[in-house]
């Protein structure tokens, strides 16, 4: 009967994925003499942990505070030119290419910078190269994740209810007063969650820290395990650094899982707040709104001028850049597919599992529902360099040709990397759907494939537009594990990026930085437009 | 029957004389450049052995070390061209290289050259390069070097992917000996950025960026023979000038030893010795067929180099040293 098992091809998929990585965690460390895991810890990896720990902790308060600081201005503006545009600017964050960014970013703020020329044009002083080292990394990482967490607060301030607004108005407090005893109350349950989420970004950090660190001071145990590897080929010290990086990833983990209040806020009805601020609040909100969104705004607007006056002709007419763009394309186009199938068979079973368990618990349901959420997750625990460095071990015990290698490691780590977010995107709605149709079907009794294009595919069409979007967008975007393996002949339009800005070609980078970011940011707002699928 | 016979041989024979042999150099991206030695190398090469000689640049020799440690058994790279006396034995340790054979009675190196495995191709010495026009106060010592403007700035390379970055290490090493972390710790607030490569930081030099960085004592001769600029110096330390000698070696698992050891004599040619000077910027290992130009003499007074066992036992630890010394 298919009712009966349908929930087995995605438990065993799961399964097949667990097993997989187990495997390549084992391969990394014990197939190496695991004694070397244990000893050995020199003050290098201390300063190491003690700095990732660091950076991650002011990365993640500063990306707090001023992602409440901008959501709580915007929510009290009632009339705003823009308004939904600069609310989906901040959300396309999450899938801008990072080393787009921080190029954009030395640009405008650099040694040589537009706001460097400015202040020497008119006070004949500059500020000097601030950009490298703790403070860039610093700026990068509160640039995207205060964005994101703007765009979770704003949904936040919005669903507190208009009575208690009211209240703070008859009570008369002030705006402060209010804040603390009215919305902090309401968006304090996202804080814990959202702090670890993003403390997790800045922890697993790589292209930022790899371009803006400038020097082995500023290494994350990323960064540290990619040198280990590619500068001194000192794998023992790689496979130590990356046990670390797993067992810290998975303590925040359980952290973040028994903190996250879901995050996924829908609030349909967009209450307007119906007092008006007096005109000095609305003026501090205005200009706390404006500064950031120039601050936003301008990396992405040098991108575009610098890119527009790099020589396309001569960059179109180089077999590298074809070369790096068809493999991107090549990789994204595999990795989004296979992306689409896994996130749907997970779901499927998933909603399979929940539905079943409502009518008779057996616990291994519950134990197969679990594997299936775990799954999906996988790619917080293993961060794409871990991953990388067990393949890279595979290729070479198993002497598989390093370019196939990098492929399969490419295409995996990308559908990893965007599980979380097409899961949490297909599975809702696939519940859905099976909750309200699966009775009906059953007693027509149409097979699984009729079921599939006329019940599924025609319901799913949104998700699978907007699951597609992010999986593209990440992986044309994505600088890690090529980093691992890129050269001449393995090359991808992000590492062929870092390439050129390596040699400072800086003309052909900002050409090559424009194709991502219209590629990109393309694909994501026509995506919105098309789909107009809750965006987050 | 022998006319057949006879036939299909001369098929076989114009199959492999249409596809010549191809010899894989892997080596730094400087070296490889359209203005560095390799074009002129691989003119005269290919005709001399009916080859094809491949240079595939990375960026950094020792980061050419790294590509083919890991492409493991399956790398194309027949020989690895750009270490130097501070980097060999690290390559030699891993087993991938075997003895060169070639007689080297007449290199001409400021030292009694030893090893088996691999074999010098030109050499020179580091200094600091700066640019006189914008820098009126050169230093003349390492100490010098931490008591510089509030403002200046120098870019140096990773001790663990560039030679010239090893070189400063063990330069630095050779003359604080134990008190090098400290110096390591006092000049880290001078060091705007560290590369992974040469190019990468000579470029930022040129570029402005920063005031002074890492190269040779022969980089300003560039200037002035290629260029016609006089405004690029190099600061002469009264401590010494560490020596570099960069060196070549061949790969065990090369499909082509016989041509590959091929390479290795004519990298003692003068042929060889005629190029590097006005392409790669460093002293040729063998006599040149014409005297070097004025802006070669220009030699340091007191030359710097490290025992070759010592580096090997401890460049492990100097290295950590340096990586400890620098964190903020």
């Amino acid at each position: 009967m298919l009712s009966k098992n349908n929930y087995i091809p995605g438990v065993i998929l799961s399964f097949l994925l667990l097993i997989f990585i187990s495997f390549l965690l084992y391969e990394l460390f014990f197939f190496q003499n695991p004694k070397n895991i244990f000893t050995g810890y020199s003050s290098y990896i201390s300063n190491l942990l003690k700095f990732t720990f660091y950076q991650a902790s002011i990365s993640s308060f500063l990306s707090l505070f001023f992602g409440i600081l901008i959501s709580w201005s915007l929510s009290h503006l009632r009339y705003m030119p823009f308004k939904n545009m600069i609310i989906s600017l901040f959300s396309s964050a999450l899938v801008l290419p990072s080393i787009v960014i921080v190029l954009g970013i030395i640009t405008v703020f650099g040694k040589h910078g537009w706001l460097n020329e400015i202040f020497y044009f008119v006070f004949g002083k500059s500020f000097g190269g601030y950009i490298y080292g703790l403070g860039g990394i610093l700026f990068a990482h509160v640039y995207f994740n205060a964005s994101y967490a703007a765009r979770v607060f704003f949904d936040a301030f919005k669903s507190i209810p208009e009575q208690r607004y009211k209240l703070s108005k008859n009570l008369g407090l002030n705006i402060f007063q209010r804040f603390y005893y009215i919305e902090l109350p309401n968006i304090k349950p996202y804080i814990s969650g959202l702090a670890l989420t993003i403390f997790l970004l800045c922890f697993n950090s790589f292209a930022i820290v790899l371009i803006l660190g400038g020097s082995p001071a500023y290494n994350t145990i990323e960064v540290a395990i990619y040198e280990a590897l590619k500068l001194d080929f000192d794998i023992p010290l790689a496979v130590k650094l990356s046990f670390l990086q797993v067992v810290i990833s998975s303590i925040l983990i359980i952290f973040i899982s028994r903190n996250y209040t879901a995050t996924n806020i829908s609030i349909k009805n967009d209450k307007k707040i119906k007092w008006l601020e007096t005109k000095k609040e609305l003026f501090y909100h205005k200009s706390i709104v404006f500064i950031f969104l120039t601050i936003f705004i301008l990396p992405l607007l040098a991108i575009l001028t610098d890119g527009l006056n790099a020589n396309f002709s001569k960059l179109f007419s180089e077999r590298e850049f074809w070369k790096a763009f068809d493999m991107s394309v090549i990789i994204a186009t595999f990795s989004s597919f296979l992306l689409l199938i896994v996130s749907f068979v997970l779901s499927f079973a998933k909603a399979d599992l929940v539905i079943k368990s409502r009518y008779a618990d057996f616990y291994l349901r519950i134990f197969f529902e679990k594997m299936i959420t775990l799954s999906s997750s996988v790619y917080l625990i293993v961060p794409s360099i871990v991953l990388g460095v067990g393949f890279f071990l595979f290729s070479q015990n198993f002497s598989c040709p390093l370019h196939f290698t990098a492929v399969v490691a490419l295409i995996f780590a990308n559908m990893l990397l965007a599980l979380p977010f097409a899961f949490n995107t297909m599975y809702p709605q696939i519940f859905q759907i099976k909750s309200r149709y699966d009775k009906n079907i059953k007693t027509i009794g149409i097979c699984f494939f009729s079921k599939f294009f006329y019940i599924y595919l025609p319901n799913l069409k949104r998700q699978i537009i907007y699951t597609l979007a992010i999986s593209f967008s990440f992986s044309l975007g994505d600088l890690s594990i090529i980093a691992l393996f890129g050269d001449k002949d393995i090359t991808t339009l992000p590492w062929y990026l870092y390439q050129k800005m390596g040699s400072y070609r800086t003309n052909d980078a900002s050409g090559i930085a424009l194709v991502l970011l219209v590629l990109v940011l393309g694909i994501f707002f026509t995506t919105l437009k098309a789909g107009s699928v809750k965006n987050r | 029957m022998v006319k057949a016979i006879f036939t299909a041989l001369f098929l076989i024979s114009s199959v492999f004389a249409a596809k010549k042999p191809v010899l894989n150099i892997y080596t730094y991206d400087a070296f490889a450049a359209s203005w560095g030695p390799a074009p002129k190398i691989k003119k005269i090469f290919d005709k001399l052995y009916n080859c094809n000689l491949v240079f595939t640049p990375v960026q950094s020799s020792i980061g050419a070390l790294r590509k083919i440690q890991l492409e493991g058994k399956n790398t194309k790279a027949d020989i690895l061209l750009g270490l130097d006396t501070s980097s060999m034995q690290m390559a030699e340790k891993t087993g991938l290289f075997m003895p060169y054979n070639a007689d080297i009675k007449n290199l001409q190196l400021p030292i009694k050259w030893k090893d088996k495995i691999f074999l010098p191709f030109d050499w020179g010495y580091f200094a600091f390069v700066y640019n006189s026009k914008t820098m009126k106060n050169p230093p003349h010592s390492f100490d010098d070097l931490l008591h510089l403007d509030k403002n200046t700035q120098i870019v140096i390379e990773d001790p663990r992917s560039s030679t010239p970055g090893l070189g400063l290490l063990l330069w630095v090493k050779s003359i604080y000996k134990n008190r090098a972390k400290e110096y390591w710790h006092k000049l880290s607030p001078k060091i705007l950025t560290i590369t992974k490569g040469w190019s990468e930081a000579y470029d930022l030099f040129l570029k402005g960026e920063a005031d002074m960085v890492l190269s040779y004592t022969t980089s300003p001769a560039y200037h002035i023979i290629a260029e016609k600029k006089y405004n690029y110096k190099y600061a002469h330390f009264k401590e010494g000038h560490y020596m570099q000698i960069e060196v070549a070696g061949i790969l065990k698992s090369s499909k082509h030893k016989k041509l590959a050891n091929d390479f290795m004599n004519f990298m003692l040619s003068s042929k060889f010795a005629d190029i590097i000077p006005t392409t790669n910027w460093m002293y040729p290992v063998v006599k040149t067929s014409k005297p070097l130009l004025q802006p070669f003499l220009d030699r340091p007074k007191k030359s710097i180099l490290l025992n070759d066992k010592d580096i090997l036992k401890y460049k492990k630890e100097y290295i950590q040293e340096w990586l400890d010394a620098i964190k903020k």
